[in-house]
């Protein structure tokens, strides 16, 4: 899990152009929306294309990734969840 | 200051090759929209409105036999030929302008496989916009705008304020685009498109279809002999809120409207003006507008969204709803909002839900797109 | 024609370097666009994460502007216009699309997506600068100084607009220009500048058009 969160942040920052965020600095429990890394909803739904590309899951709505984007740990643990 | 009158007009959608076959279709109530089914475009099946192809190249045969225009391309020029039959003034001359409207033009190019005969600097807008102004013998260079989907509102805005101020006295407005697998998978990707035809202020609105079609508006200084209906205001603003999103309070089409109501002489009421939404039935949108008309004042005017019918025509939307609004307040007929069932946004909103008989002196024709952008054209029955 | 409207400040941005009234600012020779405007970004802007976001045509406009706010800080954004013209609209970002939907790796990025259009770059600019005027945005081989004179004649006289942003804003293949100016109404003229140049046909077209 602590492998996979650690690669997640990175993923993250790459995938939504996070310039001068570095992995150590993200906080694995604190909401990625409206506080925290303060992302819109492009990230969100930039975040679904990662999921689906980097691990072969798909979200099939926005309604269903709201509660699997609320931090880094819910999206690990949905990964962890879903992998096939 | 000089009049700008309407003179002449087409549409090319799904719904047909001429303006009454698409107001007759509206009439009744008949959507272009259907479920379609295209490897090229999508590797899902996804509803939408395509414009007949097979139609189209008959149509176009009758006009050239070549084989290199593209299918945006033959798009514009049947339309703009339907609309410059219906004129009898010359428009090869420096005083008649063409402005195209347009997001995406030939983005189809982008794909190498697409249209190998077909140079790939067709892509620029302007050399596609060449190409069209080169069939017709068009004097002037042609203006391209390309302004997300307020861009067939921005063009009869721009091309009535250049008649206003005497500096042309005709301008051709041709708003189109096409479907293509770039614009369908990005959307997509925006999960914004719905899985069923779009329903437009309705409680249960879940996205927007995609439409393929052209417009084609001929603006004039001189009237025709009768029915004449005219430009009266207009407005363009931008919320500097969010490129994508919607403004909760709605500032930029509050302010767009504000600004074209207080530009019209007339005082405007739910007896002499209805309004045409811009309706694309995404949750945001359509609530913002809502916002927009309260702020206003205006949200129990009779409210007319199309989109249930063409889909979002994106740089086409503007050109082909001001069509029907013109053709609304020449009839007397205006038209259901095609899709809407139950009121579904926080503002009471006076959505019109079958062709009804109605005299109306003015339309507010509204607009908002992508990049914070919004507009507004008023026109008149005089 | 006299129309007490004057172009009180230039700016343009092209290879590698920043010009602002004829002036060379910034320079920063042989790195790739994306360093340079990002060097940009640091010496003139630097609390904005947003940027990095941004299109190359967006970041290229947003610097510009940037250099040019002085100018209408202090201006109602309602009265303020953008009046944007390229010829490659939005073809740069539109390419970075169309490599995310190849056939076997199809991931079209709603990120990349936003910026397929020429106009965004307008909306980021309003955005940053909270202005709500008028703009439009026009894609044409060069830039037409007659017809966008006329077009922002108007929205001084008629549309209540009373400071514009206007020029030539264009990336594609990576080679980039900016040539933005403002023009503002006399009264407002910025009385540190002591070369006032009229807005005219012939101006506008100097300035925007001006070899560097």
């Amino acid at each position: 899990m602590d492998e996979l969160i650690k690669n997640l942040k990175k993923e993250i920052i790459e995938a939504l152009n996070l310039e001068d965020v570095k992995a150590e600095d993200i906080d694995t429990e604190a909401p990625l929306f409206n506080e925290g890394l303060g992302l819109d909803s492009i990230d969100a739904l930039e975040l679904i294309v990662l999921i689906e590309k980097k691990h072969g899951i798909k979200i099939q709505s926005a309604d269903e990734g709201k509660q699997i984007l609320y931090s880094v740990k819910t999206i690990a643990e949905f990964i962890i969840k879903n992998k096939k | 200051m000089e009049k700008v009158y309407f003179v002449a007009d087409n549409i090319i959608s799904s719904l047909g090759f001429t303006t009454s076959e698409n107001i007759d279709a509206i009439e009744n109530r008949k959507s272009g929209i259907n479920l379609i089914c295209d490897n090229s475009l999508s590797q899902h099946p996804f509803f939408a409105s395509k414009i007949n192809n097979n139609i189209l190249e008959k149509e176009f045969l009758k006009l050239s036999d070549s084989i290199s225009y593209t299918k945006f391309e033959k798009v514009c020029i049947v339309s703009i030929s339907k609309a410059l039959n219906k004129i009898n003034f010359a428009y090869k001359t420096s005083d008649t302008l063409f402005i195209l409207s347009t997001t995406k033009g030939n983005i189809d190019l982008l794909n190498p496989l697409c249209c190998p005969t077909i140079p790939r600097d067709r892509a620029f807008l302007w050399k596609s916009a060449e190409i069209i102004k080169e069939y017709f013998h068009f004097y002037n260079s042609p203006v391209v705008i390309s302004n997300a989907c307020i861009s067939g509102v921005v063009a009869i805005v721009t091309g009535s304020r250049l008649i206003e101020q005497g500096l042309y006295k005709n301008v051709i407005i041709c708003g189109a685009d096409i479907l293509s697998e770039f614009v369908i998978s990005g959307f997509q990707s925006f999960m914004a498109l719905s899985p069923q035809i779009c329903k437009p202020f309705d409680l249960n609105r879940n996205g927007l279809n995609l439409g393929e079609g052209c417009g084609t508006i001929i603006l004039s200084n001189k009237p025709k002999k009768e029915n004449n209906i005219i430009y009266c205001a207009g407005a363009i603003t931008n919320d500097a809120n969010h490129i994508s999103g919607p403004s909760r309070t709605a500032e930029g089409l509050f302010l767009a409207i504000n600004k074209a109501i207080k530009q019209s002489d007339t005082s405007l009421n739910e007896n002499n003006c209805f309004i045409s939404a811009h309706g694309t039935a995404t949750p945001y949108n359509d609530e913002m507008e809502a916002i927009a008309f309260e702020r206003n004042k205006i949200n129990n005017f009779s409210t007319v969204g199309l989109k249930g019918y063409f889909g979002h025509t994106l740089g086409a939307a503007g050109v082909i709803e001001s069509i029907a609004s013109i053709h609304s307040l020449k009839s007397n007929k205006i038209h259901s909002t095609l899709g809407f069932e139950e009121h579904g946004v926080s503002i009471p909103v006076n959505i019109v839900t079958k062709t009804t008989e109605k005299e109306n002196e003015f339309c507010i024709k509204v607009a908002s797109g992508f990049g914070e952008c919004n507009a507004t054209a008023n026109f008149q029955k005089i | 024609m006299n129309n007490n409207l004057i172009i009180s400040k230039s700016c343009k941005i092209t290879n590698n370097t920043i010009i602002v009234n004829d002036k060379l600012l910034f320079e920063n020779n042989n790195v790739p666009y994306n360093v340079f405007i990002k060097n940009a970004y640091k010496k003139y802007i630097n609390n904005y994460p947003k940027f990095f976001k941004m299109d190359n045509l967006s970041k290229l406009g947003i610097i510009a502007v940037e250099l040019l706010s002085d100018e209408f800080k202090s201006i109602d954004g309602k009265e303020i216009g953008v009046v944007l013209v390229n010829s490659a609209s939005s073809l740069d970002a539109d390419q970075t699309f169309q490599k995310t939907i190849v056939k076997d790796n199809y991931f079209p990025s709603p990120s990349v997506f936003v910026y397929t259009l020429p106009n965004i770059v307008i909306g980021e600019i309003c955005i940053k600068h909270k202005i709500y005027g008028e703009s439009s945005f026009f894609v044409s081989q060069n830039f037409d100084s007659t017809f966008i004179y006329n077009i922002v004649c108007d929205l001084f006289s008629r549309q209540g607009i009373n400071t514009a942003i206007v020029g030539w804003l264009d990336f594609i293949d990576n080679d980039y220009l900016a040539s933005l100016c403002i023009i503002k109404k006399i009264s407002q003229q910025n009385l540190n500048y002591n070369e006032m140049i009229n807005f005219t046909i012939e101006n506008l077209n100097k300035t925007i058009n001006k070899d560097i």
